[in-house]
Formats: structure tokens, sequence, C-alpha cells
């Protein structure tokens, strides 16, 4: 025992000795590579200078997808010989896979300081709110008009300062849809083989009748999912401090901007003694809150309704996805918040040699629709062709070689061409639509309000494994609100729901007063 | 004159004493050799990154563009990563859950894989023996994401095979259909047969190759003086099996407060209502931190379950010990 | 003669017990290799067959669509079968013998600190520095990120194995033996390798099927240090297709314009397809490790 003590004690300082001399090693690295950062403060010069002369860099960029395309060495090599006379970068471009694949190695990247350029970053993959807070990405703000002044224009005030920290512009969202409203997406073949009539949905309980008609008429259909992650919790369009898992948001609809835990709103209780009132008439799958892949059944034509978040030619976009039509019904009205603004963008590392080409790269990327196309689309000839001006067709060495099929994520939406499939007449007709939503939609009280969570993320944590454990059944009507409900709100007081709530409150009415 | 004796005596001792490592390098040149690629890999892949738990008193942040300097000017914060972990009122639930499936686990897992060793050594007809041992070994290759498909696909309330299909024929009636993801009484029983199912094929090999590793001259010794072979299985085959168990044992213990979180999380489907019976440190870290993206507080609840299980081996090692110092672990 | 009848009958159990071993043996076989037939039936089975009329272990409607999916272009699931046989079969051997040396000295009872040692390993096993700082010793400190050694090197020593090694080394290796071996005048070394490896032969077999099932099924080891695509094993792209599989089949409103890509994502099968695709070539070798499993080894034998 004591001689175990000891080695522990030896293996630790040997670590730490260890740790040091590699440490000081790179901190030399470290010194250096100051050089470059304070060369940002007075980057301005060194910019207007190297209009003339840049060095050559090579620019690292990570984004999430379907993985590296087979093709991308030579779509690249197109990208650099465009990039080169411009900005004298070359382009690296990986693509990582969805979900931990992305994930992980960008986690690891990023807490490692490892050396990159641009990554993506979002509300849902290497969390935005979560990393640029921490420092892991470089603040823009004083950069953009000197390296992307086109770029700011064109997202407007509006995208900036929703997608901004404390202020502070960490990412350059992708110029695209950028608001959102709930509705239903319904089973169009199943209502019309049962005489249903849509147009009469105006609020979420109007569709009951229909559930009840499908109930009787079509055995081994769901008439209504909603699953954990796909829930239809989210009709009461709350917007969340910190994401769904944890309770505290104000109401939607802007009409205040005071804190509430939204599990134990009048709403939140209406909507969920409904789901279970539906569940025990058999409107819902008894197994809902254990179903993983919801889009399985969706694609079977098993189900008939379902929430979803919609946007212009969402059920358009449902229908080519399962194979099923589907028609959408709007019951929010269209609202603009940080999570929009924030869904997809791009990120310099704090860990890049040279923020400022990453910056020039990303204006490019933004305004110019050759680039933006190219690295959306691959080699026209080769990878697609043209069947308009704007529409293209991808051919088969794009589907085996080059086909992200991400053009949300990229650079800007609006520039891209669109798919000979698609139900518009042209891009422009459709992107049109887009900017007609964005511009429809009411911006939040609490527009670029970020949580910072910090202060109480121990809290946080408890509270969100809480969620987990009594959402499922709410949201999917298994459990009775009645005896469900109140045990759900005692054990979120219990672990420190009101610190939680009242330090949400305070960073809203700071973030109120500061405006 | 006298005292100085000792202390010279007392240096001398010492002496002896230090250059013991030294003089036992010198003799064992080649023992120490062999044990160098080994102690070279552990000290790269291991002992350098272990000062990383310090991140666990930190609140890690970034600064610059390498990470020395952001770990040296993360402040430093104490315990407070740890609070997480304090601050739900589940605390108790989740540790008193690892902790007893471990127990079953490591208790089933011996004593069936150590019985299907003994008796496949026993069953007449290699070819079948090694069938069997064989198919035993199949369902270790089926990764936890399929185990949970084919658990729903028997389980499922809608569409399962035990509530669709087995229990109306043996003419259950559609109200007393159980529902087996809205039921957590039935979770520990389901988790530790899927796990006992999952592994025993594994565990088994370790204690097969051992009796095959017995010498069998005891053997035929025993059969002169005429002892059964359920006799010679008592007296011989479990006796020198013993230190296996003990070591495999002893090591499980270190990790009773990890849980494969495959089991917990796929296999169940993360099911809130079940969560009195399976929730697990692990799951339970993973739920509630999955959207921090904090270094600091997964540190933290690593090092928790690093040190728990630390202190139960040392115990436990140290009772082995005084039983029985050959068996113990060091 | 009549004294080998006698010990032929003590030597068995009775066919009673023998007749119940088998039945308990056959049914537990059963109860192992109906759901792997199941997962096979289902991976040649049609998607949307599966969805509406469930799991069936024989095709209702046969499709081979989950594979073609899964291997989609066929090019790189060869070479990382090939790669992953590769590492499978150096990195089982550079670690047997690695483990065995350590294993062996420290199962030594003359060796003086075989206790110190065996705690230095049994203590990596508990502690671990996280994932940052092992990540960095490799892409900082090492730079082997993004090369074969990454697939290699950080599973060479296992403290799991080492000490059931150095288990086997303890009851299969009389001290006698070794003792006069040191008489007969044979270095230390050449002790090792003729006469203690061949006693310690069924528990090396097993650390070494360990171990080859421990490469075959990294996926964790390329996920963290490989990023050039032609340097992935299979079980690494198998790994991704499943979790982006199980990604994109739950993710909501996220990630918008994945129409396409969900259209053909055969999600149920193809989950078997993968499965079945990972097993193969390690149920074949398992016969090769087992034959060192049988009973009958005399250290007798050895000596003699």
């Amino acid at each position: 025992m004591q001689k175990a003590k000891r080695l522990i004690g030896l293996i630790l300082v040997l670590c730490l000795a260890v740790t040091f001399v590699v440490g000081c090693g790179n901190d030399d690295g470290a010194s250096n590579s100051t050089s470059p950062s304070t060369s940002t403060a007075s980057g301005s010069s060194v910019a207007a200078d190297s209009s003339v002369v840049l060095d050559p860099v090579e620019l690292k960029w990570y984004v999430i997808g379907n993985g590296q395309p087979k093709d991308m060495d030579a779509v690249l090599a197109k990208v650099n010989d465009y990039l080169k006379p411009k900005i004298n970068a070359t382009l690296k471009l990986s693509i990582f896979t969805w979900g931990d694949d992305f994930e992980q190695k960008m986690g690891a990247k990023v807490a490692s300081g490892e050396e990159f350029d641009i990554t993506f970053t979002s509300n849902w993959a290497l969390n935005y709110l979560q990393n640029a807070p921490k420092g892991a990405f470089v603040d823009l703000t004083p950069m953009l008009d000197q390296y992307a002044p086109q770029t700011k224009a064109l997202l407007g005030d509006k995208v900036i300062k929703g997608a901004s920290i404390d202020g502070k512009l960490f990412a350059i969202p992708t110029n695209k849809e950028m608001a959102h409203n709930w509705g239903f997406l319904i089973n169009k073949d199943l209502a019309d083989k049962n005489g249903i009539d849509i147009s009469t949905i105006k609020k979420f309980e109007d569709i009951e009748p229909a559930l009840k008609i499908i109930k009787e008429k079509e055995p081994g259909v769901e008439p209504f999912q909603t699953v954990v992650g796909e829930s239809a919790y989210r009709i009461l369009d709350f917007e969340k401090m910190v994401d769904d898992n944890v309770p505290g948001a104000i109401y939607g609809d802007g009409r205040d901007t005071k804190v509430i835990n939204d599990f134990d709103s009048p709403e939140a209780k209406t909507l969920f003694t409904t789901l279970h009132n539906w569940f025990k008439a058999g409107y819902i799958r008894k197994d809902a809150d254990t179903i993983t892949d919801w889009q399985a059944n969706r694609k079977a034509g098993k189900v008939f309704s379902a929430v979803a978040s919609l946007k212009p030619g969402k059920d358009g976009e449902e229908s080519v996805s399962s194979g099923i039509n589907w028609v959408q019904v709007d019951i929010t009205k269209p609202m603009a918040t940080t999570r929009e603004m924030t869904g997809a963008m791009q990120a310099i590392s704090k860990s890049s040699k040279n923020p400022e080409r990453s910056l020039m790269f990303l204006e490019l990327f933004n305004t110019d629709p050759e680039l933006c196309n190219l690295i959306n689309y691959g080699i026209e000839g080769t990878h697609y062709t043209k069947v308009a001006d704007t529409k293209i067709e991808v051919t088969q060495a794009g589907k085996d070689g080059y086909n992200p099929g991400t053009p949300w994520m990229f650079g800007n939406q609006f520039n891209t061409y669109i798919y000979d499939s698609e139900k518009f007449d042209s891009a422009t007709a459709k992107w049109d639509q887009f900017k007609a939503y964005n511009e429809s939609a009411t911006a939040s009280p609490i527009l670029g309000f970020t949580f910072n969570s910090e202060p109480v993320k121990t809290k946080v944590a408890a509270l969100t494994g809480i969620k987990k454990q009594f959402m499922p059944g709410l949201e999917t009507g298994k459990s009775d609100p009645a005896t469900v409900l109140p045990k759900f709100i005692d054990k979120l007081k219990a672990a420190g729901l009101d610190d939680v709530l009242a330090e949400m409150q305070k960073q809203v009415d700071t973030f109120s007063a500061n405006k | 004159m006298e005292s100085s004796l000792t202390t010279k005596r007392g240096k001398a001792l010492k002496s002896v004493h230090k250059h013991g490592f030294l003089y036992e390098l010198k003799k064992n040149k080649v023992l120490f050799l062999m044990m160098l690629p080994a102690l070279a890999v552990i000290l790269v892949n291991n002992y350098l990154p272990m000062a990383g738990v310090l991140i666990a008193f930190k609140n890690f942040k970034y600064f610059g563009r390498n990470f020395f300097e952001n770990f040296f000017k993360s402040k430093w914060v104490g315990l407070e990563n740890f609070e997480f972990f304090t601050a739900t009122p589940d605390a108790f639930t989740i540790t008193r859950n690892t902790l007893l499936y471990n127990l079953a686990f490591i208790v089933i897992g011996l004593v069936i894989s150590v019985f299907f060793a003994i008796i496949l050594n026993e069953i007449k007809g290699k070819y079948t023996s090694k069938f069997y041992q064989a198919s035993m070994f199949l369902p270790y290759f089926m990764s936890w994401i399929v185990v949970s498909y084919l658990v729903f696909a028997l389980l499922s309330e809608e569409q399962g095979f035990v509530n669709k299909s087995l229990l109306p024929m043996l003419g259950v009636s559609a109200d007393a259909l159980p529902t087996w993801y809205g039921d957590p009484g039935k979770w520990p029983i389901i988790l530790t047969l899927v796990n006992t199912w999952k592994f025993t094929g594994y565990n088994c090999v370790v204690y097969v190759a051992a009796i095959a590793g017995i010498d069998q001259e005891y053997y035929e010794a025993a059969t002169v003086d005429g002892a059964s072979r359920f006799y010679q299985i008592r007296k011989i085959t479990i006796p020198l099996l013993t230190p296996l168990m003990v070591i495999l044992t002893l090591l499980a213990v270190g990790r009773v407060f990890y849980s494969d979180f495959g089991l917990f999380f796929s296999v169940t489907r993360n099911v809130g209502t079940l969560f009195e019976t399976i929730g697990v440190i692990d799951t339970y870290v993973y739920n509630a931190l999955r959207n921090l993206n904090d270094v600091g507080m997964a540190s933290a609840a690593g090092l928790y379950q690093s040190l728990c299980g630390f202190i139960l081996v040392l115990s436990s090692n140290l009772i082995v010990r005084k039983i029985d110092p050959d068996k113990a672990l060091f | 003669m009549k004294h080998n009848e006698n010990s032929n009958t003590l030597n068995t159990v009775s066919p009673f017990w023998n007749g119940l071993f088998h039945v308990i043996f056959t049914l537990y076989s059963l109860a192992c290799i109906i759901p792997l037939l199941l997962v096979i039936g289902v991976s040649f089975t049609d998607e949307k067959t599966v969805v509406t009329s469930g799991y069936n272990f024989i095709p209702k409607v046969f499709s081979l669509e989950a594979y073609k999916w899964v291997v989609k272009s066929g090019d790189a699931i060869v070479r990382a079968y090939g790669l992953s046989i590769m590492i499978t079969i150096v990195g089982t051997i550079l670690s047997v013998s690695i483990i065995a040396m350590f294993a062996y000295v420290i199962s030594r009872k003359d060796f003086k600190y075989r206790n110190t040692f065996s705690f230095i390993v049994f203590f990596t096993m508990i502690f671990n520095g996280g994932l940052v700082p092992w990540y960095m010793v490799y892409t900082n400190f090492l730079h082997i990120n993004d090369t074969l050694l990454a697939y290699i090197i950080p599973s060479l020593v296992n403290a799991w194995y080492v000490m059931i090694m150095r288990t086997f080394f303890q009851t299969n290796v009389p001290d006698s033996i070794i003792e006069s071996a040191k008489i007969d005048g044979a270095g230390e070394f050449r002790t090792f390798i003729q006469i203690v490896i061949p006693l310690a032969k069924p528990g090396l077999a097993t650390i070494a099927l360990f171990q080859t099932l421990g490469f075959w099924n990294d996926w964790y080891l390329p996920l963290m240090l490989i990023e050039n695509a032609k340097l992935y094993n299979l079980q690494y792209i198998l790994y991704k297709t499943l979790t982006a599989i199980q990604y994109l089949a739950t993710a909501s409103n996220m990630t918008q314009g994945t129409a396409e890509i969900l259209a053909k994502l055969p999600s149920e099968t193809a989950r078997m397809a993968m499965c079945v695709l990972a097993i193969g070539p390690i149920i074949l070798a398992y016969p090769f490790f087992q034959k060192y499993f049988v009973k009958g080894l005399t250290v007798g034998a050895v000596k003699g």
C-alpha cells in the first residue's frame, strides 16, 4: 500500500515533468505563433499591402456531410486554379461523416489546439454556442469590414446580430432560409383516400377528427407520429434558452421576455393531456418512446401525420426523401430566432495561422457563384450538366464521384443551382420564395441573445439528465401528465431549476437593457 | 563511537537497499530488456497523457493557438466540475444501479463461464465440443446496435415477436400483454440475460484455455488412485482455475463504476420511463454532458469512476493478499 | 488391460451426464446461432418489406440492396478488407510477443520487482488522462496520425491481457522447469522461447484470439487518428456508415436538404448487412485458435 502510494506520486511527478518539457518546447512555437495573431490587430496594413504580394498558404477546412467524395482532389484542383490568382491560397477540404465522426474528430482537434483554419459549426454539430464563448473560434467582428465587406452586407444586420454572441460574431452563417415555423406534415394520399379536408386544420387540436378517421379506416397506420427528438412538443414554439433538453424559455410569439419553465406552462400541460388522450385512443403508437428511427415508418407509408419544422417547399423536399406525397399545414407564424442564424456556419479556428486569408476565402465563397457551385456540385460537364440556366442534372459520374448534397451548408445558398427534379421553374423562383419567407418572419425580441451557461453549468447538466427521464413519456403521450408532470417538476426543482431560471432571466434582462 | 557505528551501519544498509534496483538490473539484464517494449508502449500510451487528469480541476477554455497555453491559462476551479454529479437528485440511483449490475455481471459471468468451460472439457466428441464453443462465440460479434434491434424485434409492444406471436399463442389475452419498455421492474433481468448471452462465449475461452493447459499427469495420477471424474473436477480442475478466477474478478472489480454504454444505452433505447432501473453512471454522464462539450466535466466524471474503482480494487487486493499472496494482483 | 478400462471410465463422465451436457449446449448454441441467422435473413430482405412485415428468417422479398448500399464503391471496401487483415495479423503478432515477454517477467517468483511492475501495468487499466492529452501524444508528439502505425501502437499492450498471461505462466509453467533449464546453462531468453512458450500455448492462443478480435473490430483509432480515406480499415467504414444511418434516420430538421440521401437509405437492412460483412473473415479464423484449446497437453511431453 505504502509502496503503491509512493509509486503513484512518482508517476504523477514524472508525467508533469514530461508535460512541462514538452509544453515548454511547444511554448516556443506558441510565442512564435503569437506574431500572426498580433498581425490580426495590425492586419489592416498587412492586407492593404498584401493585395500586391500575398504569401502562398494552404487553408485546411473541415465540414460535416457524407464523407470524403472520390473526386475531391480533382474538384479541389479546379478550386485552387481559381483561388491562386485571387488570394494565393490553396484549399484542403475534408468532409467528415454525419454524427459522431465529425463530432469526435473536431472535438479532439479543437480541444487539443491542433492547427487548422476553417470548420463547420452550428447549434447541432460542433456546438457554436458552447465552443465560441470558450474561445475556440476567432472573433470576426473587427475583421469583417476589411476582409468580408460584401458578406457583411449580404447577411444584413438581423442575421449578424442573431449569430453574434455578446455582440461578437465568431462564424459566418450560411445565407439561406433564416426563419422557422411549425406545423403538420400530412400524408396526402391517405388524406385524399379517406376524404379528409386538410384546409380545415388551423390549430393543433383541429387534426383530431382526421386522426379518428385514420385510426378506424387504416389499420396498421400510425395516425399521429410523435417520437423523442421529433416530438409534437415543438408545436408550442417556445424559444428555448439553451436547447430542447433544458427547461427555460420565453414564449415564441415574442409577447414578452419573461423566462419560464416551459415544461410547467399551462400550454404544455394542455398539450401533454391531449397527447395522453390520443395515446389512449390509439392515435399514437404504444411504443412511441422507444422509436429511434422514425424515418423508416414514414417511408413505408405507415405514418399519417407528424409535427415538423417548416419552410417553403418543405413538403416537396420531404416527398423526395420518403417517396410519399406529403402536404404541409402551417400552424405557427414564421419567427426568426438565434436558432436559424446559427443553423449552419463556418468558423475560423483560433489555431489558424491565417485567419485573414481564411476570411478572404469565405468572402469569395459567399459572393462568387462560380466558386460556390464548384464546391457544391463539382465540375460542370463531369459531375453535372446544365438543363437550364440555373437548373442542373447530376450525372452518374457526379453521383459516384462528387455529390456532397449539402448546399444549405456551404456559403450562399441563393447563389446555387437547383436540381432539375425540384418543382421550381428556376433557381431564382425558389430563392425568391425563401427571401420572401425570411422577410415575413418576425424577429424574436431576444434575437442575438445566447445564454452563457457557465455560471450554472453543473445544474444545467443535472436538469438535462432529468428531462431525459420524463419528457419522452410525456411528449409521446405515454405518461399521464396528471401524475407524472408534478413529479417531473419537483425533481427539476430539486436539481436547482430555480437558480437556473433566475440566471437566465438575469442574462435576458441584461441583454434587453443593453440593446 | 557506538553511535557512529550504528549510523555507519545504517548507511551501509541503506546503500544496499539503494543499489538494490541497479543490482537487480544488472543481474536480470535480459528480463528487463524483455519488459522494455511493453513499458515503452504504456509510457507513451498511458502515462504521458495521464497528466491530463488535471483538466478535471480546470475550467478549460481556449486562449491561444496551443493546448499548453490554453491549459495553463485556464482557471483552477477545484472540485466544481464534479458538482454536476452531486447536483442531481439521482446520484444515489445511478450509483446503486451501476454497482449492482456490475456485481451481478461479475458473479454470474464467473459462475457460468467456469461451469461451461468445465463441462465443455468433459463432453465426449471432439467436433461437437468445438462446434458448441464456436457458436457460443457468435453473440460477441454482434454490435450493440444490432443486438438492440434484435431485442426490440422481440419485445416491441407494437410489432414484437413475444407480444404479437408468442404470448397470444400461449393464450395470453391482449389486455394482459406486458409492456416491456414501460416496466422498469423487468429490465434488471433482461439486461443481465442479454449481457450474459453476449459475453459468455468470450469469457469462457480463457477458462477453456486454462483447462487445456493443465498437466494431464494430475488426472492420470488421480485416475490411478480411483478418483471419480467429478471428484477430479473438484480437486484438480477448480483449484487450478482459481488463480485465474481471482485475477479476472479483481480486474473486474476495478471497473465496477463503469458500465457498458452500448448495453445500457442502445439496448434499453435510453427510454426515460425505465430510468429507475437502467440509469447508470455512464449513461447519465452522456445524457447530461452531451450538449455541453465540456472537457473539464467529462474528465471529472472519468476521474470519479476511476478513483472509486481504484479504492475498491486496492482493498480487495489487500484481502486476497492476506489469504494467499501468490494470487494477488500485486 | 483392466487398468486401462478402469481409467477410461474414471477419466470421463457417465453417459447420463454427458447427455445432459449435450442438451444444455445444444440449447445454448441455438440461442446463439438463431439470432445470427435472423440477422443474415434480414440483411437479404427488401427494406420496405422489413418495415411493413417485420423481421423474418427467410426473406419474403429478396434484395441485395443493403449490400450494394454499404459497399457503394467496391474498391474501397476491398482495400479496407485487405488493410484490416494486414493490421490484424501484424498487430496481433507484435502485441502477443510484447505482452508475453512482459507477463513472463512479472510471473517469475524470483524476480524482485514483479509486484511493482504488475502494478505499473495494472494502474493503466484504472486511470487514464482522458481523450485530449492522449490524442495529443499521437498527433503532436509521435506524429503517427494518418499512418498505419496509428492502428497498431495504441493497442499493443492491454493490462487485462498482461494479467491473464501472467496467470497462465504462473500456473502452467512450474518453477522447477525454469530452474533446471538454468542449471543446464540456458540463457533467460532461450529458456523463454524454447521451454516456457510451448508450455503456455493455450494462454498465448487466448490472448492472440482476443487481440485478433480487438484489432479486427477497432473503429475508434481510425476515427480519432486517420483522415486519409485510403487508410480506412473495414470496421471504420462500417462504423461511419452505421452512425450516419443512425444520425440521418433521427436527425430532424437540422439537416435540411438531405432528401436524396434519405430516400436511398436502407437503414434496417444495411445495419444487418454490415454485421454480416464484419463477422465473415473472423469466423473463418476462429478454428485456427481453437486447436490450441483442446485438452491433452502434458508438461511431461514437452520435457521429454
